[in-house]
């Protein structure tokens, strides 16, 4: 028998009463709340910022979308515990998913992934666009991918592929494809690199990437490898815990 | 609590323990402050015997130059604080962390002495576990005693890697192979050699394109290049690894220097950006002194010769020693001139040289 | 050099400068944007990223900002790059009787503005943020307050700005500008000249030395934040936490003993965890001129502040600290408007520590005017 009850996958009739119709997916994102079921639970009610879903003083009532006033912000995704929201955006050449993601390791912007239908079989190829892991979404990352236009109502899922990325600052995962990309956006120092891309901000404070990233600048603009200064040295150079500093008494 | 101390020293390796006993046989309060939980440096990890002259400790083994280099600092009273790190440089004022205690020293003198830290390396695969810098194998294998894998490939021909690949072998490691992008050799012969006859093929002109496995490294893929440095279509080999040891050479490690505002000078040949010095290993701050790997990256027998020059300087402009602080000078930077030459050093005593050089005028244009 | 002319050419690629160009361009009118290092090299590059309603004093400023936070919600979906906003309420920690009256009457007036603050006894705010000490009075409660990515903010901006058509400049600094019969007409650089309608001066703390050269005198100053990043941490700050100390520096500094480092210094706590799982942890705020650099007295009294308010820290890492230089003004009130008696000059500027709040409705302003 068909539908979330016996198999786990929505049947066709379920998910006729959850997708928006095309004219909607064709005007920008929009969520997909493929929450069927009368079960005690409604924090995608608040988690709206635009009011678009409601689910009422019944906590037991079936989430309510209001497509006109849903914007897409995706920020409702990481707050259903059932994993059920998803944002699609089928208004360009190729669609875009925004999908909750709670398994280790998380890809990375660039990432090419096996995109999976409801069931987990395989339907194609998807980019990963972002990888939101923001603190408050509480560990569930919500990851946007890019699809074929008519894989915006089937794919619901992804599976991380080898990765092949040459990792540059390993603290922060930054890839040398997305340093190169900061430097020919403009950023022409370590410093501007760092903010761009956050190589250098983790644990170790860049003494693993600062040596690559200064070179791979060079290599882009042009510059002499002298010309490419570090960042600015900050205090601490090894890290303290923040209660053996707080018991400091220095006063000038 | 300000401790008040005539010089600190940061970094207890060979330059730091040199500069330490010469500061400390003249009398200045000397303190010496290291991360780790043994004085040494790099030196407590080589347990091989050394080249350089005899005063050099030549034919000692690393370690054992270090423990004597401590023993006698410490008869000469020095205080060493083990386990403590320099975190901060705030004008005249060290901050220190010792034993979970946040501690502000005023130092009269500051000698850097913090070494090197090793490079690393971009291919795909290099942050899979099993893939580890050359100096973690060194730690493994000759401090905690424990083998990182049972077949290794080392990336990099510079001494590092030829004494790392040996060590491998004589923990009972097998080194599948030694590659070097480069089309030569970069160590020295003797130690090349020593792998060799163990059967490491070395194999030049040749680098690691990716590494492979599934939570762990499997293996590699090697490639030849050619001598722009491309790979050579056809020119790939696979081989089953359990481990890759990177030696790609080290960078001084400088950042407490940028932190106080010393002025840099870039030189490919010392390893980067280091921290401009005169002949007495003092910056362009007055009463921050730099010696050893911080200040280029050479050798343990250049590094305590290196020491030696900024503990005598240090205590000198404390008035310690003074009379006769100009012959001792003299005498150590003779021996270092000697280390400095042949075809392997000569490259450094250049270098160095520049840096002098720029310092004066450095000096000049302040004027 | 062809001559190069435009409708605006904004001087800085702070959070200011982006949000006028995006607007702007967004208005339909030819941007050009001149920052002399990269986008967000200034203070946006170094400061926290609070878009906070209740710190603000009821009237203008609160309107400004409450302007600005509806403004924010649109801009998450508009700007298409992820700034990592996040709505996640803020709390203002009390530590004792007289700050429990300062917030209380501050609530009040709030409420009488339209902004809704709870007042929560020390358990209620415990429950909601576990980090906070059980020996302290309460905390209040914000929902409207969030957290965005100051970094990512002005990258998501400058980002806009260009698929509406401006032009971005990194790497060029404004030398002068260039006036016309007492009109501001165009902006000297390395590059040439620039001609346009108008100049939006939103460079920062560098505002005045720029606009000095015409006999304007604007009264913005570097005030120095010092902050303290630890090491990635699981979910551990739920909210942007400010405390009430820092009002009462901000509102009624002559309660506080002046001798005392915590004060001297301007100490008052500001913690968020950032989407990467640090936290940040600040700040002072103090006058230093322009000097970027951290204190030792400066971290350790940041440090001693934190671990007083949120025991559970002590044992979590720093991994880096930072400063950055608020653009003070002595009324704590941004600049944003036409220069007096300087036609073609607009300032925006001088928005001390609510510069990452108060951007959007900055940009919005700005370009309204130009319109
Ligand atoms: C594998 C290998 C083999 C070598 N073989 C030889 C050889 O045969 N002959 C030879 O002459 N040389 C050899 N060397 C080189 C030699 O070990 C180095 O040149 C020498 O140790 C440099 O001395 P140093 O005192 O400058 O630095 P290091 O020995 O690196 O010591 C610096 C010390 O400072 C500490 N430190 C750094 N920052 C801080 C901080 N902020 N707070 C506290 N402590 C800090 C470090 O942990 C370290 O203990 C070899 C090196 C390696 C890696
Ligand atoms: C520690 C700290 C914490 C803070 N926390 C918060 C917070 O939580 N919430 C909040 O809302 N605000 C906060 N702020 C305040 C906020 O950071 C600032 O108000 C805001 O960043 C100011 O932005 P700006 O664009 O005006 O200035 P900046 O970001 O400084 O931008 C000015 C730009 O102009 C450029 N420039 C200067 N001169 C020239 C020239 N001649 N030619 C070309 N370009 C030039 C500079 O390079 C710079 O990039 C904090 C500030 C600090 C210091
Ligand atoms: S995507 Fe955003 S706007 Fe749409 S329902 Fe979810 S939270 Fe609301
Ligand atoms: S939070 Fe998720 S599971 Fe709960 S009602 Fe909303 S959509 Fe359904």
């Amino acid at each position: 028998m068909p539908g979330v009850k016996y198999s786990g996958r929505l049947s066709d009739a379920e998910l006729a009463a959850v997708l928006p119709p095309a004219e909607r997916l064709a005007q920008g994102p929009v969520a997909v709340i493929e929450c069927v079921q009368s079960i005690p639970c409604n924090p995608c009610e608040k988690a709206c910022p635009f009011g678009a879903i409601t689910v009422g003083d019944d906590i037991t009532a079936l989430p309510a979308l209001d497509r006109a006033k849903c914007k897409g912000c995706g920020l409702c995704i990481s707050r259903c515990p059932g994993l059920a929201i998803f944002v699609v955006d089928a208004s360009g050449d190729e669609a875009t998913i925004m999908l909750p993601y709670e398994y280790l390791p998380l890809p990375a912007a660039g990432d090419v992934v096996d995109a999976l239908d409801r069931s987990g079989k395989p339907a194609g190829t998807a980019r990963v666009l972002k990888v939101n892991t923001a603190a408050g979404l509480e560990g569930t990352a919500v990851v946007t991918l890019a699809v074929p236009r008519k894989l915006a109502d089937i794919v619901r899922n992804f599976r991380p592929r080898g990765r092949d990325a040459i990792y540059i600052c390993r603290c922060n995962e930054v890839s040398e494809a997305e340093i190169r990309q900061a430097v020919r956006e403009g950023a022409r120092t370590v410093a501007a690199v760092k903010l761009a891309t956050r190589a250098g901000m983790g644990l170790c404070q860049g003494r693993t990437c600062r040596r690559l990233v200064s070179r791979i600048i060079a290599e882009e603009t042009g510059q002499h490898p002298a010309e490419v200064l570090p960042a600015t040295a900050r205090p601490p150079v090894r890290t303290l815990p923040l209660g053996t500093l707080a018991g400091g008494e220095d006063d000038e | 609590m300000t401790n008040n101390y005539d010089i600190v020293i940061a970094g207890a390796g060979p330059a730091g323990l040199a500069a330490a006993v010469e500061a400390a046989r003249r009398g200045a309060r000397t303190l010496v402050v290291d991360e780790n939980t043994k004085p040494g440096g790099q030196l407590f990890k080589q347990i091989h015997k050394f080249f350089g002259s005899h005063e050099h400790k030549a034919g000692v083994r690393g370690f054992a130059i270090g423990e004597k280099l401590l023993a006698e600092a410490a008869e000469l009273g020095v205080e060493v604080w083990l386990n403590s790190v320099v975190w901060g440089l705030f004008a005249n004022k060290v901050a220190v962390v010792r034993g979970g205690e946040q501690i502000t020293l005023a130092a009269k003198k500051i000698i850097l002495a913090t070494g090197a830290s090793e490079n690393a390396v971009a291919f795909p695969g290099a942050a899979l576990p099993g893939v580890m810098g050359a100096g973690a194998i060194q730690t493994m294998i000759n401090v905690h005693r424990v083998l990182p894998g049972k077949r290794v490939v080392m990336l990099g021909s510079g001494n590092v890697g030829l004494i790392v690949a040996y060590q491998l072998l004589q923990a009972g490691a097998e080194v599948v192979a030694l590659v070097e992008a480069a089309s030569a050799i970069g160590g020295y012969g003797v130690h090349a050699a020593k792998i060799r006859r163990a059967g490491v093929p070395i194999l030049v002109g040749t680098t690691i394109a990716r590494a492979f496995g599934r939570g762990q490294v499997e293996g590699v893929v090697l490639a030849k290049l050619d001598e722009s440095f491309q790979p050579v279509p056809g020119g790939e080999t696979t081989l089953a690894i359990d481990t890759v040891g990177i030696a790609v050479g080290l960078t001084p490690l400088t950042e407490l220097a940028w932190m106080a505002g010393c002025q840099f000078v870039f030189s490919p040949r010392l390893g980067g950006h280091v921290p401009l010095h005169d002949a007495d290993m003092e910056t362009t701050l007055s009463g921050v002194y730099v010696a050893g790997d911080i200040t280029g990256v050479e050798e343990a027998s250049t590094a305590m010769e290196e020491g030696r020059l900024a503990g005598i300087a240090a205590a000198a402009a404390l008035g310690y020693g003074a009379a006769a602080a100009e012959a001792d000078k003299a005498a150590v930077r003779s021996r270092m001139d000697v280390l400095r030459s042949g075809p392997f050093g000569l490259g450094r005593r250049t270098a160095k040289a520049e840096i002098l050089a720029q310092r004066k005028e450095a000096a000049s244009c302040r004027e | 050099m062809n001559k190069q002319t435009f409708d605006i050419a904004v001087i800085g690629g702070g959070v200011i400068g982006t949000a006028v160009a995006y607007y702007a361009a967004k208005a339909g009118r030819s941007v050009v944007l001149l920052e002399k290092d990269h986008i967000a090299a200034g203070t946006s590059g170094a400061c926290d990223g609070f878009i906070i309603m209740q710190s603000k004093n009821p009237g203008p400023h609160l309107e400004l900002a409450m302007e600005s936070a509806a403004l924010y919600r649109d801009l998450v979906a508009e700007l298409d790059y992820d700034i990592e906003y996040q709505p996640k309420g803020g709390m203002i920690i009390i530590e004792n009787d007289t700050q429990a009256a300062l917030m209380q009457s501050h609530v009040a007036k709030q409420a009488a503005s339209g902004l809704k603050v709870d007042i929560l006894p020390i358990d209620e705010a415990r429950r909601r943020e576990l980090a906070l000490a059980p020996d302290l009075w309460g905390a209040t409660y914000c929902a409207a307050d969030a957290q965005v990515n100051p970094v990512r903010l002005a990258q998501g901006f400058s980002r806009a700005a260009r698929r509406h058509g401006a032009d971005l400049r990194p790497g060029t600094a404004v030398t002068g500008l260039i006036a016309d019969r007492g009109r501001v007409c165009g902006v000297t650089t390395a590059a040439g000249d620039i001609y346009c309608q108008y100049v939006v001066a939103a460079a920062g703390i560098w505002t005045p030395g720029l606009v000095r050269p015409l006999g304007l005198d604007l009264p913005i100053k570097p005030r120095r934040g010092q902050i303290l990043v630890t090491e990635p941490l699981p979910p551990t700050i739920r909210h942007v936490l400010l405390c009430a100390c820092y009002l009462v520096a901000k509102y009624r500094p002559q309660d506080l003993d002046p001798i005392e480092r915590h004060n001297r210094l301007g100490v008052g706590l500001a913690v968020e965890q950032t989407a990467d799982g640090g936290l940040l942890i600040g700040s002072t705020r103090e006058f230093a001129g322009f000097d970027r650099a951290t204190t030792l007295a400066g971290l350790e009294a940041v440090a001693a502040h934190a671990r007083r308010l949120l025991p559970a820290l002590a044992s979590v890492n720093i991994i880096r600290s930072f400063a950055g230089l608020r653009p003070y003004t002595p009324d704590g009130l941004p600049v944003i408007g036409p220069a007096a008696d300087i036609p073609g000059l607009i300032i925006a500027a001088g928005h001390e520590g609510d510069g990452i709040a108060l951007s959007p409705v900055t940009g919005r302003r700005i370009a309204d005017l130009l319109k």
